[in-house]
C-alpha cells in the first residue's frame, strides 16, 4: 500500500486531497481519493482527527452508508441519502426473509423511496481496533434494521475480501469513536449464510478438510 | 506550505462548528432527560426494560440501541420521521398500537417526544464499555478441592480375611465395610446373575434357552475360579452383541442430551439427530477410547483424517454440540448466539466433567473456584465455532446449513427417487413457488392476504425447495449431518456483566477453566506450548506441532481427554458405575464440585480411574472388571443388621435392587411377545413427519402415532413430545446433560400398564408364544419366557385359580391366557433388576 522510496516532495505531488468537509447530521466526512490515502499517514491521520472531534460533539449517531473498499483498518465508503437506506428493497428476494444481496439491491420505491443514489465521492474511514463489526439485515416488510451476529475477523472477514459491489451497513459512533459496523450480508443467520448470492436457498454446504493424517 | 495553511484553515472552521455543536448536543441531552427519559421510566420500564426483565412486544425502551431496534413491529424510533417512529404512533393513539395502556399521556408530553424526534432524537443513554470485573476467588486454594486433585493409583488395602474378595475392587468395597462394621450378603443365584447381565449389559431379558444354558453351566461349576471363567465368558458374549452398543450408547445420550428436536419455543425437528445417535451406538460396540470419544465429539471436525468415511464420521460426532436445546425463534441474533454458546458450555462440562461451569456466566461461581472470566475464556473457543443445525428459514428464525457429507460414504437414510418421484418433487417445489408468487402480487396489488397463510406458503415453499436440494437429480438421497465448523476467523469475546449483552467489559482470551488446569497454563496459548501437551499431542497422532485449530476446539478437546485432566476418567469411571449398580461411586454423577456429594470410596474411585487410563480408556474393560467382582454379584437380598448401620446401602453391603429404565421395559416387552426387531431401522422415524415445528408445521399425534418393533433406542426423540410409554416410566427430556434418571412410581404407569394397547399387544404375543405348549406348561412356559424362572408352587396355585375365575366368564381360553401373560408384564419383578 504504501508507495516505498517515494519523496516527500512526490508524495505531496500526488496528493489529491480535496479537502471537502463535509458535515451531515452530526456525522462529518472527509473526501479523499483512495489514491491519495495509500501515500500519506498525514492525510489519514488528520482525517481521522477531524472525524473523531466533529463526531464528538454528537455522542450517539448512526449514518448509513456504502462500503466500497476495504484495506486493512481503512474503509471507503459513500453516505447513503434518503433517510438512512430506509425502503431499500431487495428485487430479488422480496418475499424472503434473507437479506438482499448487496448485488441486487436498489433504492426504495413508493412511500418508502429513497432519494438519488449516494454520490459517487468515497470517504475513507479509520476504523478503531475494537470496532464490533456485525452482518444485518433489513426486514422484508418493515424494512426495519437488524443487527445480527458478528463478523468473524471483522474486517478481515471475507465478505470484505475482493468487494465486487458495495456494501451497505450502518455506522455507528458513540462520543466521536466509530462503535459499531453493522453490514448487510447474504450471511443473515447465526452461523452462516443459507442464501447464495443469487437468493437461492442453500441447505447445506461442505466442511472443510483436516489434515490427513502421517 | 500550502497543506499546512490548508489545514490550519479547516481547523479553524472545526472550531467554530464543534462550539456550536457542542452547545446544540447539550441542550438536546438537557431536553432528553428531563423531558423523555422520565416519561419513559415512568411509563414504559415497567413492561419494557431490562431492569423488569420484560419485553413485551419484543421492544425495549432503556437504551438507544433497544429503541432504535424496536419491536417485533419494526423500529420504535426513526429520527425525524414522526410517521415511521412506531413509539410516537402508539402514544398519539393513532396506529396498531395504544401506549400507555392504562391511559394516553397529556398533549404536553405527546408535543415533547414530537419535537425529540423530529430534532433527531439524540438519546445519550449508551452501551458503555464496563470497568473490569474482578474475582474474589481464590483459584490456587480452590485447587485443593479434592477433585481437581489428580487422581492417584491406589494400591488396594490389605485385609486379614479376604477369601470374599475376588477382585481388587472388592477389596476396596470389604475395607469399606469392615471400617463400618457391615458384612457382604451372599452371591446371587446363578439364575439372577444371568439376567442381571443381560439387562445391565444389552438392556433386554435373556431367552429362556439363555437362562437354562448359562445357569447350568454356572451351576456345574465346582469352583468359584471355575463360575467366575463362565460369568467372564457370558460377560465377553453380551459386550460382543451389537445390542451392547444400543444398551449403552443410550446411557450416553441421556449425558448427551440427545433428541431429534429444538425444543424451547418453537420446536422444530432435527431431521439429521438420527446420525449422532447411530455413531454414539457404533462407537460403543467399537469400544471406542473414551479419550478418543471425546476428542470427536467437540472437534471431531478438526482431527486429522486417513480417509473420507472417517472424516464423515469425526463430523457426524461433532453433533454432540449441535444436537442441544435452542431458542430458534428468537429475534436477537447476539442473544441467541450466547445462549447457544452457552448451552455448548454447560453440556461440554458437565458431560465429560461434572463441572458447572456455565453458571459462571453472570457472576462467579457461587461455590466451586470458577471466576467468571473462565466462563467467557470457553465461550471464546465456542464463538470461534459454526454450529450446523438445519431446520428452515421459514419455520426458524435461526436456521442454519447442515453439513454436506454426499460422497463421503456414509448412508442417505432415505430410499432413492425414482424420475417420477423426482418429478412430483420439481412440481411441488414449482407449486409452492407459484402460490407464493400469487399471493405476494396480490398483496402488492392492494389485496388482503391472511398472514398466516403466507407463513404457511413461505413454509411450503421452503420446505419443498429443501426436499427437493436433499436428492440428486439422478434420484440418490444427498448426505447431510449436523455438527460444527470452525470459523475462519475467532471472534473476540468480553466478559459480559451479569452475563448482559449491552453490558461488556475487558476482553478475555480463549482458555480453559483454571481450577483444573495447572497453574499458569490455562489460556490455550499457555497450554499448548506445555512440553508435555506437545508430545501428547504427537503420540494420539492429533496433527503436527505447527498444527492448531483456529478456534481452539480440538486444543480444548484434548485437554479435556487429556490423562493429566483431574476430572475426565473419574467422571467416566464413576458414570460406569452408576450404570452397573444404579448409584454412583459419587452420588451426584454431574457434580463433582464442592456442591456434590463426596464420593464413599474415593480410593476405590482414583484405582479405577487410573486404571481405566492405563487400560487405554477402554469402557468394555472397565465394565468387565465390575461385572466380574464379588461386589457386583452380590445378592439383593435385606439383611437386618446391615440394613440398620447403613440403610442406603452406600457401602455395598448388597447389589441394589432397581427398576429397568423405560426403554428396557418396552424392549423387554417386545422380546418376550417375539415380536422385537432387532435390526436397526435406517435413518430415523420422523423422516415422514416431515420439517417443522410441533404444532405448527408437525403434529404431536402424528409423531406419537409412529409405531415400531425396533428397540427403544431408535423411537422418535422429539423433546416434549416423548413416546409415551418412555414418558411415564422417567425417561428425560433432554433439556440437560441427565446422568442420572429419576425412578418415579405414580397411578399413571399402572393404568398404562392395564390399558396400553402396546401393553396389550405384547401380551398377546407371548401368550401366542406360550400356546405353542401343552395347556399343562403354559402357566410354567409364561413364567420363564417373562421372569426367566419356574413359578412357584403357591404361584401355579394361583394362576390356576385364576384362570377358573376367569372361565366362568365370557372369555376364550385364549383371551384368559392373554390376560395372564399382560399380569406378568406388570408385575414389578419383570420391570426390575434384581
Amino acid at each position: 500500500m504504501t508507495e516505498v522510496g517515494a519523496t516527500f516532495a512526490e508524495r505531496k505531488a500526488t496528493i489529491k486531497r480535496k479537502a471537502t468537509i463535509e458535515r451531515k447530521g452530526t456525522m462529518t466526512y472527509l473526501d479523499f481519493n483512495m489514491t491519495t490515502t495509500r501515500t500519506l499517514t498525514f492525510p489519514a491521520l488528520t482525517a481521522f482527527l477531524l472525524f473523531c472531534g466533529f463526531s464528538s460533539t454528537s455522542k450517539a449517531e448512526e449514518v448509513f452508508v456504502k462500503i466500497h473498499q476495504v484495506a486493512g483498518n481503512r474503509i471507503a465508503v459513500t453516505i447513503e441519502s434518503g433517510g438512512g437506506g430506509q425502503g431499500m428493497k431487495s428485487n430479488a428476494n422480496a418475499d424472503t426473509q434473507t437479506a438482499p444481496s448487496s448485488g441486487s439491491t436498489r433504492r426504495g420505491r413508493g412511500k418508502f423511496g429513497g432519494k438519488a443514489e449516494a454520490k459517487s465521492d468515497q470517504t475513507i474511514l479509520e476504523i478503531p481496533a475494537d470496532t464490533k463489526i456485525t452482518s444485518a439485515m433489513r426486514e422484508r416488510r418493515t424494512f426495519e434494521f437488524r443487527v445480527g451476529a458478528e463478523l468473524p475477523g471483522g474486517l478481515k472477514n471475507e465478505v470484505f475480501q475482493g468487494l465486487k459491489s458495495p456494501l451497505s451497513a450502518r455506522i455507528v459512533t458513540e462520543d466521536g469513536k466509530i462503535s459499531e459496523i453493522n453490514v448487510i450480508t447474504e450471511q443473515t443467520d447465526i452461523n452462516q449464510s443459507n442464501t447464495d448470492s443469487n437468493g437461492a436457498a442453500v441447505i447445506a454446504v461442505r466442511p472443510k478438510r483436516p489434515p490427513t493424517k502421517k | 506550505m500550502k497543506s499546512i495553511f490548508l489545514f490550519l484553515i479547516i481547523v479553524a472552521a472545526i472550531g467554530t462548528r464543534t462550539a456550536n455543536a457542542q452547545e446544540n448536543a447539550r441542550r438536546d441531552i438537557d431536553f432528553f432527560e428531563s423531558k423523555i427519559r422520565p416519561v419513559l421510566v415512568k411509563n414504559c420500564y415497567e413492561c419494557h426494560s431490562v431492569a423488569s426483565g420484560k419485553s413485551k412486544g419484543g421492544l425495549k425502551v432503556d437504551s438507544r440501541e433497544a429503541l432504535l431496534q424496536g419491536g417485533d413491529s419494526g423500529p420504535a424510533i426513526v429520527a425525524r420521521s414522526l410517521e415511521k417512529s412506531l413509539l410516537f404512533q402508539a402514544i398519539t393513539y393513532d396506529g396498531d398500537y395504544q401506549m400507555p395502556p392504562k391511559g394516553k399521556l397529556p398533549d404536553d408530553v405527546i408535543a415533547d417526544f414530537r419535537k425529540w424526534i423530529m430534532s433527531g432524537a439524540l438519546d445519550p443513554r449508551e452501551v458503555k464499555i464496563s470497568d473490569d470485573v474482578q474475582t474474589a476467588i481464590d483459584v490456587e486454594k480452590g485447587r485443593e478441592f479434592w477433585s481437581y486433585r489428580p487422581p492417584v493409583r491406589r494400591d488396594p488395602p490389605q485385609l486379614e480375611n479376604v477369601s470374599w474378595a475376588r477382585t481388587s475392587i472388592d477389596q476396596f468395597v470389604l475395607a469399606k465395610l469392615s471400617d463400618h462394621g457391615l458384612t457382604p450378603v451372599g452371591d446371587a443365584s446363578p439364575r439372577t446373575l444371568v439376567r442381571r447381565l443381560y439387562f445391565t449389559l444389552i438392556g433386554l431379558p435373556p431367552s429362556e434357552e439363555d437362562v437354562q444354558r448359562w445357569t447350568l453351566r454356572i451351576e456345574a461349576s465346582k469352583t468359584d475360579v471355575e463360575k467366575q471363567r463362565v460369568l467372564a465368558e457370558l460377560v465377553d458374549h453380551l459386550l460382543e452383541l451389537p445390542q451392547y452398543g444400543e444398551r449403552w450408547g443410550r446411557h450416553w445420550m441421556d449425558v448427551a442430551r440427545f433428541a431429534e428436536s429444538t425444543g424451547g419455543d418453537q420446536n422444530n425437528v432435527f431431521q439429521h439427530a438420527w446420525r449422532y445417535r447411530d455413531w454414539v451406538i457404533d462407537a460403543f460396540n467399537k469400544d471406542k477410547p473414551y479419550d478418543q470419544f471425546i476428542r470427536e465429539q467437540i472437534a471431531g471436525d478438526l482431527l486429522p483424517i486417513s480417509n473420507d468415511q472417517e472424516w464423515a464420521d469425526n463430523i457426524i460426532a461433532t453433533g454432540f454440540l449441535a444436537v442441544g436445546v435452542k431458542l430458534v425463534g428468537e429475534t436477537d441474533q447476539q442473544k441467541y448466539f450466547a445462549d447457544l454458546v452457552d448451552e455448548q458450555i454447560d453440556t461440554t462440562t458437565r458431560a465429560f466433567l461434572g463441572t458447572s461451569v456455565a453458571c459462571a456466566r453472570c457472576h462467579d461461581h457461587k461455590f466451586d473456584p470458577i471466576p467468571q472470566t473462565d466462563y467467557y475464556a470457553m465461550a471464546g473457543i465456542f464463538r470461534a465455532t459454526e454450529t450446523h443445525y438445519g431446520l428452515l428459514k421459514a419455520q426458524a428464525r435461526q436456521a442454519t446449513t447442515l453439513i454436506d457429507l454426499t460422497g463421503m460414504r456414509p448412508s442417505s437414510g432415505s430410499p432413492e427417487l425414482n424420475k417420477e418421484e423426482y418429478a412430483k418433487l420439481v412440481k411441488a417445489r414449482d407449486d409452492a413457488v407459484k402460490t407464493l408468487d400469487d399471493a405476494m402480487k396480490k398483496i402488492r396489488s392492494g389485496e388482503n392476504v391472511f398472514r398466516g397463510l403466507l407463513r404457511k406458503y413461505r413454509s411450503d415453499r421452503d420446505e419443498t425447495e429443501a426436499a427437493l436440494q436433499a436428492v440428486l437429480t439422478n434420484g440418490q438421497s444427498r448426505v447431510f449431518a449436523m455438527g460444527t465448523q470452525d470459523r475462519d476467523h475467532p471472534l473476540p469475546t468480553r466478559l459480559l456483566v451479569r452475563g448482559e449483552l449491552d453490558q461488556p467489559a475487558q476482553e478475555v482470551q480463549r482458555g480453559l477453566p483454571q481450577v483444573i488446569s495447572q497453574p499458569g497454563k490455562h489460556t490455550l496459548t499457555s497450554w499448548t506450548r506445555d512440553s508435555a501437551v506437545r508430545k501428547e499431542k504427537a503420540e494420539k497422532k492429533l496433527g503436527g506441532q505447527s498444527y492448531a485449530s483456529n478456534s481452539g476446539r480440538l486444543e480444548l478437546a484434548q485437554w479435556i481427554a487429556s490423562r493429566s485432566n483431574p476430572l475426565t476418567a473419574r467422571v467416566m469411571v464413576n458414570r460406569v458405575w452408576y450404570w452397573m449398580f444404579g448409584r454412583g461411586l459419587m452420588r451426584t454423577v454431574d457434580e463433582f464440585g464442592s456442591t456434590g456429594d463426596l464420593p464413599t470410596h474415593p480410593e476405590l474411585l482414583d484405582y479405577l480411574a487410573t486404571r481405566y487410563m492405563e487400560e487405554g480408556w477402554s469402557t468394555k474393560k472397565l465394565i468387565r472388571e465390575i461385572a466380574l467382582s464379588g461386589t457386583w454379584q452380590l445378592s439383593s437380598e435385606y439383611n437386618e443388621s446391615n440394613y440398620t448401620k447403613d440403610p442406603d446401602n452406600q457401602f455395598l453391603w448388597r447389589m441394589n435392587r432397581r427398576r429397568l429404565e423405560a426403554e428396557s421395559v418396552r424392549d423387554a416387552m417386545l422380546a418376550v411377545s417375539g415380536q422385537l426387531d432387532l435390526k436397526r431401522p435406517v435413518g430415523t422415524l420422523l423422516r415422514e413427519v416431515g420439517e417443522g415445528n410441533v404444532g405448527q408445521n408437525v403434529f404431536e399425534p402424528v409423531i406419537r402415532a409412529i409405531e415400531s418393533d425396533h428397540r427403544s433406542v431408535y423411537l422418535p426423540r422429539v423433546r416434549g413430545v416423548l413416546p409415551e410409554m418412555l414418558e411415564l416410566f422417567d425417561a428425560p427430556d433432554a433439556s440437560l446433560v441427565t446422568g442420572m434418571r429419576e425412578t418415579t412410581s405414580s397411578p399413571l404407569q399402572s393404568l398404562y400398564l392395564m390399558n396400553s394397547p402396546f401393553v396389550q399387544k405384547q401380551a398377546e404375543g407371548l401368550a401366542h408364544r406360550v400356546q405353542q405348549f401343552p395347556p399343562d406348561k403354559r402357566i410354567e412356559q409364561a413364567y420363564l419366557i417373562a421372569l426367566g424362572r419356574q413359578p412357584t408352587d403357591t404361584q401355579i396355585q394361583l394362576a390356576t385359580e385364576f384362570m377358573n375365575q376367569v372361565s366362568k366368564s365370557r372369555l376364550s381360553t385364549e383371551q384368559k391366557l392373554v390376560a395372564y401373560c399382560q399380569t406378568l408384564l406388570c408385575t414389578s419383578e419383570f420391570s426390575m433388576i434384581d
